[in-house]
């Protein structure tokens, strides 16, 4: 079977894409931090901002059902109850929480939270990793935004602290208390 | 004896060129052979989900493919109203698989590795493809032993075919193997010049692939789809229903010749 000519630069990227997609999952090679031994953080994206999940604190990643156009004023990032799976889901834009004003995709994924009611509505949650804790600078004070862990430079990523964002979450969206187990830092 | 369900991938990179139809025609007509077969709908447009009305669950259809629990996609299989023909419908939500699983390694293997674990539920599966290349294409294209490219004869498609011709060369040279490839020529219309003149194109270029069979123009196969049943059991449409059947035979000789020279 002959392969029309085409600009190499574009086969090379096409045949890199094929290669990675077909290479079997045992034999795939991971990045180099994921061998390590650490915690497990689930990685997502929101509002182009890459930030780490605690992988406990995840139930799962399910598609983002149609979401509510409306928010209030006072919190954008709160969507209303959504149903998705046969559950109800009160349903929270991370972008919107983690940084409000900047550009947003629809969500395409919704992560809920264990031992919760609440989900976080992003834009791709696809990869694990594994963070040691010398990777993550550990915030040492708590300031503003009490849904932040920390920060791994070398991936620009944030570490989300769920237990946090929770309490956010409990407090400014005027909804009965949640329950969580405590973030693992 | 292997387990594993034959498969068959309908793709083109193209739309419109009769994909779903003829994933539902040959799906319909081994079902009617008394063959169990799963029809797996991997086009976020849910053409195939629709045409046999059935909705995808809680998991999300084919979506749950990609999922962290391997096994919860069987759960979304639904009975269609054919018997012995079932249903792995699909979600807009595959079109974001590729932005989410694009750079995992791996991912293209889902589908294959989940009809490895099946085991004999069925005899054959039919993946519909998007006309584009993706992780859901890849997964199919890696999945299956058998391409059908349903190709409409008119001068566009040839353009598709040739996208997929160059795909299926990187796919077989990635897996390191190849699967058999049929062109099948579909909404034939011999009163029009570009129709006839396209066909004889396919004949002359494609000579090694292209089907004996060709699917004729057929405005009752519009109708089957909008009653939800197969050609095959739509009246109107004996046509193309006559030619689906062909197809298959020619389908199944090949499979059955390529069984004989690989136990030689």
């Amino acid at each position: 079977m002959s392969v029309p000519s085409v600009e190499p630069g574009h086969e090379a990227v096409l045949n890199d894409y094929l290669d990675a997609l077909l290479t079997p999952e045992s034999t795939a090679q991971q990045e180099p931090v994921d061998t390590e031994p650490g915690s497990h953080y689930r990685l997502c994206s929101a509002s182009g901002v890459a930030l780490a999940l605690p992988e406990d604190a995840v139930e799962s990643a399910l598609p983002c059902p149609p979401l509510p156009t409306a928010s209030r004023a006072d919190t954008p990032w709160y969507l209303g109850p959504v149903e998705c799976s046969g559950r109800s889901f009160e349903v929270a834009h991370l972008g919107r929480l983690v940084a409000p004003g900047l550009s947003e995709q629809p969500a395409a994924v919704l992560l809920p939270l264990r031992e919760s009611d609440w989900a976080l509505a992003c834009d791709e949650a696809s990869q694990m990793v594994s963070l040691r804790e010398q990777d993550v600078r550990w915030r040492k004070t708590p300031g503003s935004r009490s849904w932040l862990a920390g920060t791994v430079s070398a991936r620009r990523v944030a570490v989300i602290d769920v237990a946090g964002m929770l309490d956010i979450f409990r407090s400014e969206a005027n909804l009965p208390a949640v329950t969580t187990e405590e973030n693992e830092k | 004896m292997s387990n594993l369900p034959h498969t068959w991938a309908i793709a083109n990179q193209k739309g419109g060129v009769g994909k779903t139809t003829t994933a539902v025609a040959l799906g319909g007509l081994l079902a009617r052979q008394g063959e169990r077969t799963l029809l797996v709908d991997m086009d976020p447009h849910a053409s195939m989900s629709a045409y046999l009305q059935c909705e995808a669950g809680p998991a999300g259809g084919s979506w749950a493919l990609f999922a962290k629990d391997r096994q919860v996609w069987q759960t979304e299989v639904c009975q269609t109203a054919i018997e012995h023909l079932e249903l792995l419908p699909a979600v807009s939500a595959l079109a974001t698989v590729d932005r989410q699983f694009g750079s995992v390694p791996g991912m293209g293997r889902r589908l294959a590795e989940a009809l490895q674990s099946l085991g004999g539920r069925y005899q054959r599966v039919i993946v519909d493809c998007p006309p584009t290349l993706g992780v859901p294409m890849v997964n199919a294209l890696a999945a299956c032993e058998r391409v059908v490219s349903p190709t409409q004869t008119e001068f566009m498609a040839l353009r598709g075919l040739q996208h997929m011709q160059a795909t299926l060369a990187k796919i077989s040279h990635s897996l390191g193997g190849i699967s058999a490839w049929h062109v099948v020529a579909t909404l034939y219309d011999p009163r029009t010049h570009a129709s006839t003149v396209c066909l004889q194109t396919l004949r002359e270029q494609y000579a090694e692939h292209l089907a004996n069979s060709v699917i004729p123009m057929d405005t009752q196969l519009r109708e089957a789809s909008h009653a939800g049943v197969p050609p095959h059991a739509w009246p109107g449409a004996r046509r193309a229903a006559r030619a689906y059947d062909n197809l298959l035979d020619e389908l199944l000789a090949a499979e059955t010749q390529s069984q004989s020279e690989g136990a030689a």
